[in-house]
């Protein structure tokens, strides 16, 4: 497996994303959970990082810290250099369709919209959605082997498959951060393996990727490997 | 922006039954609302037209308190009108506008020329507000004349047709004279003494030409009206402050008016309206306009319920979309202000359809309904039906809110 090939040997790699200190609870029938406790964590360009963990641990809500969705009791994110201003939705909302690309275990696709029209709604969101893009989006599909499914509906579509659009989806905007929450969780190992490989392709393009996963094939090939317990990280790689 | 207006008609697209069932809710209101509103004017045209000696006008005659003695002639002990009295009358709740007729408190008399034809009569003068004889004024030029009190020719002059009558059938026939034509007075001249009748003469008595404006149905005194500047003007001339023959006191309601009585009355004046009969039509009236605006109240508020029971199903039947919409990095701001021009069109289109349809149905309706007595009218006037349409329009916005702020504060970021 290739590591990082965009990046020259010697050359510090850009960081991405931080997270400072972030900690987070939830009260759960009268009681106090710490879900996530003084996570420290830094995402650099061209790497992919996995987490893994028990249900529940906190993996899901560290995903949706970052993505501005859920806001965290303590600590800070630094995305690009900006920090996350979790008071402004309008400010999350352009983060989330400019910077982050997001791949969802259940893959949250428009079933009853074609393949083409599902890569282009980040970029109807963004406003810009012209022939350039377009063809960018194709460009794409071509690269996740989706090509002859451009106008099928995404109904119509196998496990896999759905997958390879949701992530073709993630990147249309370009993003420099992707966020998998358990991509291959409804698939068989065989897709699994597939869907890392594009994965990989997108981290030897420099992009920076975050996955939640138990499979082990990822844990292994992923470049640095984290668990999860007790809302604290641990490295395992 | 394109790409925005794709991501709003998509909305619009989106759950089609709800949208057509919301569509049919607005479609029928507007419908029953505009009926009940062609009925409600329906009824009160015939009402105004079959009993219209009988129903009070929205309007009361008030006069001076009359004056009570065991002699043929006493000194005014009734309360008199004045200036004061109609500045009261114009703060009594309910009341819309006061127009008082100002009495000349000057001998006055006229004579008329007409070929070798002389005529001297002592008579009364009274001034008329503007607002009061509008109707009567048939030409701008003498409306002009009388909002400033004079004309070129002299000074403008309304004639009673009371006056009319009683030449025409009394002097007129008793000494072999032509009669009065009343739509052919505006235009003649004659001369008027102000200060002089044939009982006195006043030191600063003058004589002035006038002219008819034409002939008036709403004052009945045997004499001439006059621009009220004028009368003001007369009166001030000759050292009088002037005394209010009556005052037109208008209501804004029917409702209003025993209220206003009432209270006029306890001021010690007399009043003049319609008795009986029109106090049971008037209660007739109100009953059946309180109906009416009950059953729109209830259509409106079903039409409400309804949508925002549909807006409700609508938006979480697409909560799915509007999650990934979420995760794709719409704001709450844009989603909501998807689905709230989705609900803005589709109110406006179905209350256009509701007026279209009701246009439509009315000849099929003044064909099938056959009154006697009655002469239906159908046609929607242009302020209601722009009331119709921004309400048509706003309802379902209104009515989606509740569901849209429900989904954003519980639902929407729930993965």
């Amino acid at each position: 497996m290739g590591r990082s090939r965009k990046t020259p040997v010697g050359v510090e790699k850009k960081t991405i994303m931080s997270l400072n200190g972030i900690h987070k609870h939830f009260n759960i029938a009268g009681n106090r959970v710490t879900v996530i406790d003084n996570l420290s964590l830094e995402l650099k360009e061209g790497e992919i990082v996995a987490i893994t963990g028990k249900s529940g641990c906190g993996k899901s809500t560290l995903l949706n810290i970052i993505t501005g969705i859920t806001r965290p009791d303590d600590g800070h994110i630094v995305l690009k250099d900006k920090r996350i201003r979790y008071w402004s939705d309008i400010f999350m909302s352009r983060l989330r369709n400019r910077e982050i690309g997001q791949i969802f275990q259940t893959f949250r696709l428009l079933e009853d919209d074609t393949v083409i029209t599902n890569l282009m709604m980040p970029a109807r969101i963004k406003g810009r959605a012209g022939r350039a893009v377009r063809e960018y989006a194709l460009e794409i599909l071509g690269r996740t082997g989706m090509s002859e499914f451009v106008n099928t509906r995404t109904g119509l579509l196998s496990g896999g498959q759905k997958q390879r659009v949701a992530i073709s989806r993630a990147i249309v905007n370009k993003p420099s951060l992707i966020l998998a929450d358990e991509p291959d969780a409804n698939l068989d190992a065989a897709t699994s393996q597939e869907i890392f490989k594009l994965l990989e392709m997108l981290r030897d393009e420099g992009k920076s990727i975050l996955i939640v996963t138990h499979k082990e094939y990822m844990l292994k090939n992923a470049d640095r490997t984290y668990t999860m317990e007790n809302g604290i990280l641990r490295q395992l790689k | 922006m394109i790409s925005k207006l794709y991501l709003t008609l998509k909305e619009l697209a989106g759950s089609r039954f709800i949208s057509f069932v919301v569509f049919c809710v607005i479609l029928l209101s507007v419908s029953a609302i505009i009926s009940f509103n062609i009925l409600s004017v329906n009824f009160n045209n015939y009402i105004s037209n079959r009993f219209a000696s009988a129903i009070p006008p929205d309007e009361i005659k008030v006069k001076p308190g009359e004056t009570r003695s065991l002699f043929l002639f006493s000194p005014a002990a009734g309360k008199v009108i004045d200036s004061k009295t109609v500045n009261q009358l114009r703060n009594i709740n309910g009341v819309k506008s006061v127009d008082s007729i100002l009495a000349l408190t000057i001998p006055s008399s006229a004579t008329i020329y007409f070929w070798s034809f002389q005529y001297n009569t002592d008579l009364i003068c009274a001034g008329a507000s503007y607002g009061y004889v509008e109707k009567d004024l048939k030409t701008a030029e003498m409306r002009t004349a009388w909002k400033t009190g004079t004309h070129e020719k002299g000074i403008p002059v309304l004639v009673p047709r009371a006056l009319i009558d009683s030449y025409n059938n009394g002097l007129a026939a008793a000494n072999n004279l032509p009669e009065i034509v009343p739509e052919k007075l505006a235009g003649l001249k004659f001369r008027v003494s102000f200060g002089k009748s044939s009982v006195s003469k006043l030191n600063d008595a003058f004589d002035s030409s006038s002219v008819v404006a034409g002939y008036t149905n709403g004052i009945n005194i045997t004499g001439l009206v006059i621009p009220l500047k004028a009368a003001e003007d007369i009166n001030r001339k000759f050292g009088q402050k002037g005394r209010y023959m009556f005052a037109i006191v208008k209501a804004k309601d029917h409702k209003y008016i025993e209220g206003i009585k009432k209270q006029i009355k306890n001021m010690g004046y007399s009043i003049e309206t319609g008795e009986s009969l029109s106090a049971e039509i008037v209660r007739l009236k109100s009953t059946v306009n309180t109906f009416i605006a009950l059953m729109v109240s209830l259509i409106t508020i079903l039409a409400v319920v309804s949508t925002a029971l549909c807006s409700v199903t609508a938006v979480w039947t697409r909560i799915d979309y509007y999650r990934i919409m979420r995760a794709l990095g719409a704001s709450k701001l844009f989603i909501g202000f998807t689905i709230l021009v989705k609900f803005a069109i589709m109110g406006f289109l179905s209350s256009a359809a509701g007026v279209i349809a009701v246009t439509y149905a009315k000849d099929y309706v003044v064909q099938a309904l056959s009154i006697p007595g009655l002469r239906l009218s159908l046609e929607i006037n242009a302020a209601f039906t722009s009331t119709v349409l921004i309400a048509g329009t706003l309802i379902p916005v209104i009515s989606s809110l509740p569901a849209i702020l429900r989904m954003f504060w519980a639902k929407l970021d729930r993965y």
